[in-house]
This record gives C-alpha cells, sequence and structure tokens, in this order.
C-alpha cells in the first residue's frame, strides 16, 4: 500500500521495535479501529439496553433479527439497489466520457487545449455549494427531477474533470509510437482507441473507478435536495430518514449503518492498491 | 485522428459538464443579485452581499469555518503526517496498521455522524456532553481527523517512497539521528505533498457539510456557511441569499487555492535564487 515496492527490504532493521512502541501503535489503532467495531458488534445485540448499559461488551447472540427489521422497516433493500444504479452507472459514464475527452486532449494539437484543461482544473476545486442550487430547477426542467437520473446526471458531471486530468495526463504519457505504428498498419482512430488505447489505459480505469464509486456511494447533499421521492432515495439519505422514523432502536439503526458501509468497507479490502492509487491520483493530479 | 472526431471524442464530456456544472455555477453568480421571494424577482444589486457582512449568523458561521480549518490541520494533515512518519518502513506489521487507519475514510460521512452521534447521545451515549455547546466544534474536529488522518497518511506515505534512497543512505553514513533526518532531509523533499495536503485540507474545511448537518443539524453553535446556505434554500426559501453564500464560499475556496499555489510558486523561485 501507498509505498514504492521493497524500498527498505533486504537490509536488516538497524534495531528492533521495541515492545512499547508496539504497544503503543497496537493501542492507537484499537483507538481507530474501535468506532466500526462497536457499530458492528453493537448491530448484533438485543436492545437499547445492551448496547448501552454493555457497551464495551460483546452481544450475548449473533442474530440477523436487527438486520431484517433494517431491510424491512428501513426499507434499506430498496435504498440499496437505488444506490447500486446511480453508483455504476455514474462510474461508467466517467469513465466512458472522461477517457474520451482526456483521448482527444492528449492531442497536442486540440484546439484551445490550455484553455481547456485549465476550466477542468478549475472545476475539480469548485466546490458542489456553487452549483447546487440552481440544479434543483434545471434537473425539474428536463424533466428527471426526482428520478435517480437526478443524481447521475450532477454525478457524472461533478466526478468528470478529475477523470479527464487523469487519462489525459496518462494518454500523454504513452510512447507515440504506439499510434503511429498502428496508424502504418491502417488502424482506424476509433479502432485504435477502443481496441489498443483502452486495454493499455486498465490501471486509470481502475483508478477513476475506485474513486468515482467513493464519491458517490458516499454522496449525500444532493442525493438529500434532489430526491424528495421515498422511493428514489439512495443509501445516505435513505440511512437519515430510517434514523428520524425510528430513532430510538439502535439495534437497528446500528444494522442499517453497517450494511451501508460493508459495500465500501469490502471494495477497499479486495481493490486495496486501487483505492489507493485513487486517492492519490484524485488528490495529486 | 481528424479534427472532427476529436471533437467527437471531447464533445459528450464537455457537455456533461457544461450543463451541470458551469452553467448552474453562472446561474448561482446571477441569482445572488436578485430576490426571489414573491412572484417577481427584482433584481437588488449587492443587496444580499450588504447582508452578509452584517448577518451575524454568517459571521458566526464563516468563524467556525476557520476555526474548522485550524484543527482539522491539526487532527488531519499534521496527524496524518505524523501517522506516515511512523510507517513509513514497509513491514507486514506496518501495513496492518495502515489499512486499519485509513479505512474510516472509505465510510460514508453520514455514517461516521450517525454513529458517533449514538456514542456522545445526552443520557444514553458512551461518552455524553462531547457535543455541548462549547465543545461541539472541536469535537466534529476530532472526529473529522479520526476519518480523514488516513487519507492523508496515505498522501504522504506517496511522497515519502519518492525520497531517493541514496540521499538517506548518506545521510545515515554522515551520522544523522533520525530526527535530523526527518527535519532536515525527508520534510523539505515532501514539498511538493505537502502543498497538496494543504491544498485538499483547505479547501475541504469549506466544503465540508455531511458531518456538521449529520451531528447538530439544529444548532447555530455549530453552523458552517455551507450548513447556513442550504438551510437558507431549504428552511427559509432564500434563494438569493442562499446564492450570495453559495458564491462567497466559491470566491473562499477559489481564494485559498490561489493563495497556496502562489505561495508555492513564490517558494520556488525564492529557492532557486539560491540562499540569501
Amino acid at each position: 500500500m501507498g509505498k514504492g515496492s521493497g524500498v527498505n527490504e533486504g537490509q536488516p532493521m538497524s534495531r528492533p521495535r521495541s515492545y512499547f512502541k508496539t504497544l503503543a501503535w497496537m493501542l492507537l489503532a484499537l483507538v481507530f479501529f474501535y468506532p466500526m467495531l462497536w457499530m458492528a458488534l453493537s448491530s448484533f445485540k438485543s436492545s437499547n439496553v445492551e448496547i448501552f448499559g454493555h457497551p464495551f461488551s460483546l452481544p450475548h447472540q449473533i442474530s440477523l433479527a436487527n438486520y431484517q427489521k433494517a431491510v424491512r422497516q428501513g426499507h434499506l433493500g430498496a435504498y440499496f439497489i437505488n444506490s447500486l444504479w446511480v453508483t455504476g452507472l455514474s462510474a461508467a459514464a466517467v469513465v466512458c466520457f472522461g477517457a474520451w475527452a482526456g483521448f482527444a486532449l492528449s492531442k497536442a494539437r486540440f484546439p484551445f487545449r490550455k484553455f481547456w484543461l485549465a476550466l477542468f482544473f478549475i472545476g475539480m476545486i469548485l466546490p458542489v455549494q456553487s452549483y447546487l442550487i440552481p440544479l434543483t430547477g434545471l434537473l425539474e426542467m428536463l424533466g428527471v427531477h426526482d428520478s435517480l437520473w437526478a443524481l447521475i446526471l450532477p454525478y457524472t458531471a461533478q466526478n468528470l474533470p478529475v477523470a479527464i486530468l487523469l487519462f489525459t495526463a496518462f494518454f500523454v504519457s504513452l510512447p507515440a509510437e504506439l499510434e503511429e505504428a498502428a496508424k502504418l498498419d491502417g488502424v482506424r482512430t476509433a479502432r485504435f482507441y477502443f481496441s489498443i488505447l483502452l486495454p493499455v489505459a486498465r490501471p486509470a480505469v481502475a483508478t477513476i473507478v475506485a474513486i468515482t464509486c467513493l464519491n458517490t456511494w458516499n454522496e449525500f447533499l444532493m442525493a438529500m435536495l434532489f430526491i424528495v421521492d421515498p422511493a428514489m432515495k439512495t443509501l445516505p439519505v435513505g440511512m437519515i430518514a430510517f434514523e428520524q422514523a425510528h430513532n430510538t432502536d439502535y439495534p437497528a439503526l446500528l444494522a442499517g449503518l453497517s450494511l451501508i458501509s460493508v459495500p465500501t468497507l469490502l471494495v477497499y479490502a479486495i481493490f486495496n492498491k486501487q483505492v489507493i492509487r485513487g486517492v492519490i491520483a484524485g488528490a495529486v493530479k | 485522428m481528424t479534427r472532427r472526431g476529436q471533437i467527437l471524442f471531447f464533445l459528450p464530456a464537455l457537455l456533461v459538464f457544461l450543463v451541470f456544472v458551469l452553467l448552474p455555477s453562472t446561474q448561482t453568480l446571477i441569482d445572488s443579485f436578485y430576490s426571489h421571494q414573491g412572484i417577481k424577482h427584482p433584481f437588488v444589486g449587492t443587496l444580499y452581499y450588504r447582508y452578509a457582512v452584517t448577518d451575524p449568523a454568517f459571521h458566526q458561521s464563516l468563524g467556525n469555518n476557520l476555526k474548522y480549518l485550524l484543527w482539522t490541520l491539526l487532527f488531519e494533515v499534521a496527524a496524518g503526517l505524523a501517522l506516515a512518519v511512523g510507517l513509513e518502513k514497509n513491514t507486514r506489521f506496518n501495513n496492518f496498521l495502515r489499512v486499519a487507519f485509513f479505512s474510516p475514510a472509505v465510510l460514508s460521512m453520514v455514517v461516521v455522524g450517525l454513529v458517533f452521534g449514538f456514542l456522545f447521545k445526552d443520557g444514553v451515549g458512551v461518552l455524553p456532553g462531547m457535543l455541548n455547546e462549547g465543545r461541539a466544534l472541536l469535537t466534529i474536529s476530532v472526529i473529522s481527523g479520526w476519518a480523514s488522518a488516513g487519507f492523508f497518511m496515505v498522501i504522504f506515505l506517496a511522497g515519502l517512497a519518492n525520497v531517493p534512497e541514496d540521499v538517506l543512505e548518506a545521510a545515515r553514513l554522515d551520522g544523522a539521528s533520525a530526527r535530523q533526518t526527518f527535519w532536515r532531509i525527508k520534510l523539505p523533499l515532501l514539498k511538493e505533498v505537502i502543498y497538496v495536503a494543504l491544498l485538499i485540507c483547505f479547501t475541504g474545511a469549506f466544503k465540508a457539510f455531511d458531518l456538521f448537518w449529520v451531528l447538530l443539524p439544529n444548532q447555530d453553535h455549530t453552523s458552517i456557511v455551507s450548513t447556513l446556505l442550504v438551510k437558507e434554500v431549504i428552511r427559509f426559501d432564500n434563494q438569493g441569499y442562499g446564492s450570495t453564500l453559495a458564491v462567497i464560499l466559491t470566491v473562499l475556496v477559489l481564494v485559498s487555492v490561489a493563495i497556496i499555489i502562489g505561495a508555492k510558486n513564490l517558494w520556488r523561485r525564492r529557492e532557486r535564487r539560491g540562499p540569501l
């Protein structure tokens, strides 16, 4: 993770890490991990009394009753599917449009190239609040308000600038011979792009998918403002609605919160490298 | 590739960005000069801007943004740097710790807010009283640090990985202590990454919304500009003033980016000129 491979390998450690230091780090990691652990453990407990009366104990018995309740009463199943659609389609659109635009902008002779790159850089730092308020009216005008498109379209737009800048940098870094050779072989531009360039760009695609998915899965502000219909809510907003309706049923609420977090934690666990690379690329570009 | 082909490839991204980011951003700027109360929308000039200057709610919110910024510099950036330096060596133990410190960063801020809300809830919570008036902003900043320090750690680790090994080796041979190596060698070489981290921290402090909204939605003492503007729009239907606050927020973000990039360039030029 993070660091380049094997910087310190093959070198004996100057002195063994002292037990005290190891213990201190373990303790710190436990403090960091504890809120998540508390959330997961408490989601199996049977009542508020068990959660807050014995906050640090393990649950008496593991049952999925709270999870059933969260899905049935909190409609988290429906929200989950909405979130999947929104996240999946936004990520797909960001990768498609971003890679196409990056391909075009990687050509040195693209008209006003510098201007577009500067524009997307500003787009990347622009806070969501700067375009949030008129979007409600705009989405209504386009007739997509209160549908999942009311989120997919702004999410795509919001995540595009980073993708475009990253893909442009990636394609610029590729050797020019790649395209020249293809041209000599009589490969047309579109085919060159789809059958040669895109497979090469797989690392950049994975990176963009990772950050876009994380951003959109967790997005709250626009989802709260643009979606009124309860059937169209995504998980973060649905979870708030669930909390407001059942604000004292802590076991079920914590089950819901665990349920939302499992996908991102799982994706992070599996695609660790891509997520980290995505974080760094999104940050540094 | 033909000119037409290039433009065809470029068009979809430009269109989506134009319609859903640039156009509404411009609209926000225009709206901030009009009143939206009633059916007619008369032009009011800089009325809302002048109102903001005297609005105590805005003052308090902006003050909270700035305090939050200072705290997150400590709890996110400095803490992330400390974690990165401590876990720099690529050992299995360190790798395990890095995962533990980064994992909160993939959680939704709604989850973070609700879980800590339960933990700190008066009456039932494990640690009640943490969200009292005098303490709430600090508590939110600490929670923010908990959620984001790992993110900054990852950025700094990437920077540390780029510190050339032969430079460190030379320092070791010259008998430099760990502290000297950090302050004299690693930190100056981390400059690029530090600028990036500052950029993210500064803009993040103004963009923040979720945690504040979820933890204390109705409290004035933890109001920040972004929550104030959402309240103006959805509670009071005051689109004009909301837009004005949005413009101010955007300007604050852009100005802080300009300042950091400017400082970076200034520093670089001074360095090129050499000492003295």
